[in-house]
């Protein structure tokens, strides 16, 4: 059975870790779609032989790295997309305005319906994509992804922390609930890659890019590696390796 | 020497202001007491009906103040479920007098409602803004926190209006007999728990209406001497009656009661106009075709001939609106996302 794992920039830490536990588990193959910022853009559709992006560069992925022009009820597929939430955190609106109960000072109270409106809103496209999955009838998971480090950017730019964990806990929150009331299963993040306080930590973040530069939040392979382990016992599980 | 009447304009007489003339073309229905413009500030409370007029204003382009603006990043839908962008301030639906002068009172710390919050099966209500929090706030403090914040968002409205804008909607209401609370709607109907021993109704009476205006129009030039005032009344008629009559002559009397409070502020004060709109939806030579079927909700037909009738006596009929402006620059891609596209490039690129 063919079993791929692709979606967003996350899965540039699966690959690293799958290249470290790829021996104790089944083949399966690791590739990209694209950037997450597609996520809240109408960016999939279905057609009679399966789906298809509205996005080039997604179905010129999909082909170059499966041969598939479509996604259709074949194999045994992982999806790193959507819960990129720190596209809504990231913007400077959050350093005046707070999840209610982590409000500080000044900041604007945002209530936690609203909050969650904001994050049905971002992640409407994404929730469609994997009801779309199940109307063609494909076998897949859910590869929910990292929590910022706590240098994350919008932290250094004055949004407090308290504000960017509070608005990721109510994200994965809500788009956990999302997929459970859908029947989806998912991977949620490694628990120890995780600190006390919500934030992913340091020994798990991808310090710098390829061609040296700082990265500014993605996890790394070790992360990766552990996300592996929980893929791998999710193929056994499904009894598809 | 000429009796009164002999030198009258058109407008003055039924025949040729009223049953010569199409409906829809009535001549010179309003004169505006005072310039309008799209540089002055437009602040607007009031019935369902007020809700219309702010997003005339703002579709028009004209200045219109909103001190509570949606979140950033909420979706459309979901803007107006909020209670956003309907009016200058999340406030809902304002039905009385009573209710925005105490609204404004309690901004500036004039007045202490008893009941701040009502609970309800876990969820948390605003007794003055029921249905503002669909399904409730999640926690009392959440509640609490909200409504200081709109508080202090309400306070800031009276320094930076020209222009305010009421629409009277209602004399019957409900109030909190302990401390005589206006409440937006009798409790128990969209939230809270009704209890014949804490709340009552009251029907507003004329002398009433008119002395908490003229309490309001005083409670805002004190804070800004130079605010005027657009009196407008809703021509939507009461969706039920607990005075004990027939709901037609019940709404009958309502709005006669606030279109003659209008009418005596208009006379009593320079900086208060009044615009027809009660009368160009449910005066009978209108024939009700404003109206949808139900004879009670205003079509949309209805509300944009009223208020073109209205721009058009302001002088705004061609205003910009911002569907004519040209498109604002796309706000560039995050650095985030940008990173996000750089790494996949650098790590799976050819």
């Amino acid at each position: 059975m063919n079993i791929r794992i692709c979606g967003n920039s996350h899965v540039v830490a699966l690959q690293h870790g799958y290249a470290q536990v790829k021996d104790s588990g089944p083949k399966l193959s690791v590739f990209p779609l694209g950037g997450a910022n597609f996520d809240n853009t109408d960016f999939s559709y279905i057609t009679p032989e399966g789906i298809r992006f509205n996005v080039d560069l997604f179905n010129e992925l999909l082909e170059r790295f499966t041969g598939l022009t479509h996604i259709a009820a074949e194999g045994l597929w992982g999806f790193s997309v959507g819960s990129f939430f720190s596209r809504i955190y990231a913007n400077a609106y959050w350093i005046s305005a707070a999840p209610s109960a982590a409000a500080q000072g000044k900041q604007r109270p945002i209530t936690l319906a609203q909050v969650e409106a904001i994050v049905a809103e971002d992640q409407k496209y994404v929730l469609q994509f994997y009801r779309q999955l199940q109307e063609v009838g494909t076998d897949f998971f859910v590869i929910i992804g990292p929590p910022p480090p706590a240098n994350y950017s919008a932290i250094q730019n004055g949004t407090p922390r308290e504000t960017v964990i509070a608005l990721e806990q109510i994200a994965r929150r809500w788009f956990r609930a999302q997929l459970e009331e859908m029947g989806v299963s998912y991977l949620d993040v490694p628990p120890e890659t995780v600190d006390g306080d919500g934030f992913l930590r340091p020994a798990y973040k991808l310090q710098n890019k390829p061609d040296g530069t700082p990265d500014p939040h993605h996890a790394n392979g070790d992360y990766g590696a552990l996300v592996m382990a929980q893929i791998f016992a999710e193929i056994e599980k499904r009894g598809a390796a | 020497m000429d009796h009164p009447y002999k030198n009258l304009e058109k407008r003055a007489f039924w025949k040729s202001a009223v049953s010569n003339l199409n409906p829809l073309e009535f001549q010179d229905i309003y004169r505006p007491r005072f310039p309008i413009t799209q540089n002055t500030g437009i602040a607007a409370a009031g019935s369902c009906f007020a809700q219309h007029i702010g997003h005339q204003f703002k579709n028009r382009g004209y200045r219109f103040i909103d001190v509570e603006p949606a979140p950033r990043f909420i979706g459309e839908k979901d803007i107006n479920r909020f209670g956003f962008d309907l009016y200058s301030a999340r406030y809902g639906n304002v039905y009385s007098v009573r209710q925005l002068l105490q609204l404004f009172q309690r901004a500036f710390g004039l007045f202490t409602p008893e009941e701040t919050v009502w609970e309800s099966k876990g969820r948390f209500y605003d007794p003055f803004r029921p249905s503002i929090e669909p399904n409730g706030f999640a926690t009392r403090e959440e509640a609490e926190r909200d409504i200081e914040y709109h508080l202090q968002q309400v306070r800031a409205i009276l320094g930076r209006t020209e222009l305010f804008v009421f629409t009277f909607g209602l004399t019957e209401g409900w109030v909190n007999t302990s401390d005589g609370s206006a409440l937006p709607t009798c409790p128990g109907t969209i939230a809270g728990e009704y209890d014949d021993k804490k709340y009552a109704f009251h029907n507003y009476t004329h002398a009433e209406v008119l002395a908490d205006a003229k309490s309001f129009i005083a409670f805002a030039l004190e804070r800004n001497p130079n605010m005027k005032f657009l009196f407008t009344v809703s021509p939507v008629p009461l969706t039920a009656t607990a005075s004990g009559h027939h709901v037609l002559p019940a709404t009958v009397y309502s709005k006669s009661v606030l279109r003659g409070v209008c009418g005596e502020l208009y006379d009593a004060f320079p900086q208060v106009d009044y615009f027809p709109s009660y009368e160009l939806v449910s005066a009978h030579p209108m024939r009700a075709m404003a109206y949808n079927p139900n004879l009670r909700s205003v079509a949309s037909e209805g509300v944009r001939h009223v208020m073109d009738v209205f721009f058009n006596a302001i002088g705004g009929a061609d205003a910009l609106a911002p569907a004519d402006q040209p498109a604002a620059t796309p706000e560039p891609k995050s650095a985030a996302d940008l990173a996000c596209d750089e790494l996949i490039l650098q790590e799976f690129g050819e």
